[in-house]
């Protein structure tokens, strides 16, 4: 028989997957003040440094659940986004807590991870490197057209372009020089 | 066609039939192939998800400063017998009680009225001098003229103050719309539709929504509209916080707007 607990993580996953955006807000709000008041108590940080684990931590928790690597809770949700805080305290001495790392922060969840399983990690911690280096205009094309899904007509008005044959060339170049950086031989 | 069109292609869904069987047949037998493919879709989906994670740290940031605005509320014990208490302040609390009534009635007549001088549902940005709109710039060729016409549609409704019809055409078209920028138009003018029938909780949800997206005009209009709405429900706290983000930024598109609307409401307060 599922347990409250349980029952309650469902409703969460249900809710973030449906992008309920209230209720993902009031999650938010409902676990900062804890997280915080422990995190400054216990590793002498001031506010802003807490506040920016507290969102890396939810961010990592959010995604996991949206994109469904996270189903099920042992734990509390509270207990969960200490454990990821704390995570990031240990991996992270410098002021950068970079979201690469945080791939590897749901370890623990993955079952009988294969070769290429960690091969996959490691390229994808290596895309979003390189995605962080990508200048202008590529990312602004970019994230237009595979996130805010404009049509190239679209985005050749948005940045100012003749027209969408040279925003596809264009489009066809930034995803080149991204896939090059890959596939480059680390130095 | 070179392997990374083709790919780019694929992943556009601008292949299909022979061209699309013969694609996937090559992904299964050349393993080569198949790890371009994966290179190209680890890229799209780390670009989509790059963009989501920012979208949502603005989220996050505007949320820490709700919780920041939010006034904490300790009220000191009173060691004091009730009935004493009672005995001295209940007349007290009469008068105040009945003072406070006639002021705060007087206030909510005022605030309403400020309103009702402020409101005026928002133009018709979207549509072309020929009559049709400017949106429908998805990438689908199906649904363009499909999309541009629910879009007219909706706006005449709108501008013909039609507005619970309106309401129901841009509800559709913003869960239906691919188009995310016209989607969060058709959202920005339902919110300011159901303001104008006096709909504000959903006016509030709909108008937060496009605040959340990554569009300036409508967030700055957005903005202005929330303001209102705050005004209209006497939500002092959300009004005050609303006025700060718009004052906060002296190229918003409607600071002179709140500039005034602050003057006027410490005057009457």
């Amino acid at each position: 028989m599922k347990n409250r607990q349980q029952d309650s993580f469902e409703e969460v996953v249900r809710e973030i997957c449906a992008e309920n955006e209230g209720y993902v807000k009031q999650l938010y709000k409902q676990h900062r003040s804890r997280f915080m008041s422990w995190f400054m108590k216990q590793y002498r940080l001031n506010q802003q440094e807490v506040l920016e684990v507290y969102h890396q931590a939810f961010l990592v928790f959010y995604f996991q659940v949206k994109n469904q690597k996270l189903t099920t809770l042992a734990s509390t949700i509270e207990t969960y986004l200490f454990g990821i805080g704390k995570k990031l305290m240990l991996k992270d001495q410098s002021k950068e807590r970079s979201l690469v790392d945080l791939s590897e922060v749901d370890v623990s969840l993955v079952d009988n991870q294969t070769v290429e399983k960690e091969e996959l990690l490691h390229k994808r911690a290596r895309v979003r490197e390189i995605l962080k280096k990508v200048p202008e205009p590529c990312k602004s094309i970019l994230t237009l057209y595979y996130f805010s899904e404009f049509s190239l007509e679209s985005i050749a008005v948005r940045l100012g372009y003749k027209n969408s044959g040279t925003v596809k060339k264009k489009k066809s170049l930034c995803l080149k020089q991204i896939r090059a950086q890959l596939v480059k031989k680390p130095e | 066609m070179e392997d990374s069109q083709l790919i780019e292609a694929y992943f556009s869904n601008e292949l299909d039939g022979e061209e699309l069987t013969s694609f996937e047949n090559r992904l299964k037998a050349d393993l080569r192939f198949a790890q371009e493919v994966e290179n190209y879709q680890l890229i799209i989906e780390e670009i989509k998800h790059e963009a989501e994670e920012k979208a949502m740290k603005v989220k996050l940031s505007e949320w820490d400063q709700e919780l920041d605005d939010e006034p904490s509320k300790r009220m000191p014990l009173v060691r004091f017998a009730p009935w004493k208490v009672a005995a001295v302040f209940v007349p007290f609390l009469v008068i105040a009680g009945l003072t406070y009534y006639v002021i705060n009635g007087q206030t909510t007549r005022d605030h309403i009225e400020l309103y009702s001088s402020y409101f005026k549902p928002y133009e018709d940005v979207l549509s072309t001098r020929s009559g049709g709109t400017r949106s429908g710039e998805t990438r689908s060729g199906e649904t363009r003229s499909g999309s541009a016409e629910n879009m007219a549609k909706a706006m005449n409704s709108y501008n013909e103050g039609n507005y619970q019809q309106a309401i129901s055409l841009f509800e559709i078209i913003s869960v239906e719309e691919k188009d995310k920028e016209t989607a969060t138009a058709a959202l920005l003018y339902a919110g300011i539709a159901y303001m104008a029938v006096d709909s504000l909780v959903q006016a509030v949800d709909r108008l937060q929504h496009v605040k959340a997206q990554e569009y300036p005009l409508f967030k700055e209009v957005a903005d202005w509209y929330l303001l209102l709405v705050y005004l209209k429900t006497n939500q002092i706290d959300d009004f005050n916080h609303q006025l700060s983000v718009i004052l906060s930024q002296t190229e918003h598109l409607y600071f002179e707007e709140a500039t005034r609307l602050n003057n006027q409401w410490d005057r009457d307060k």
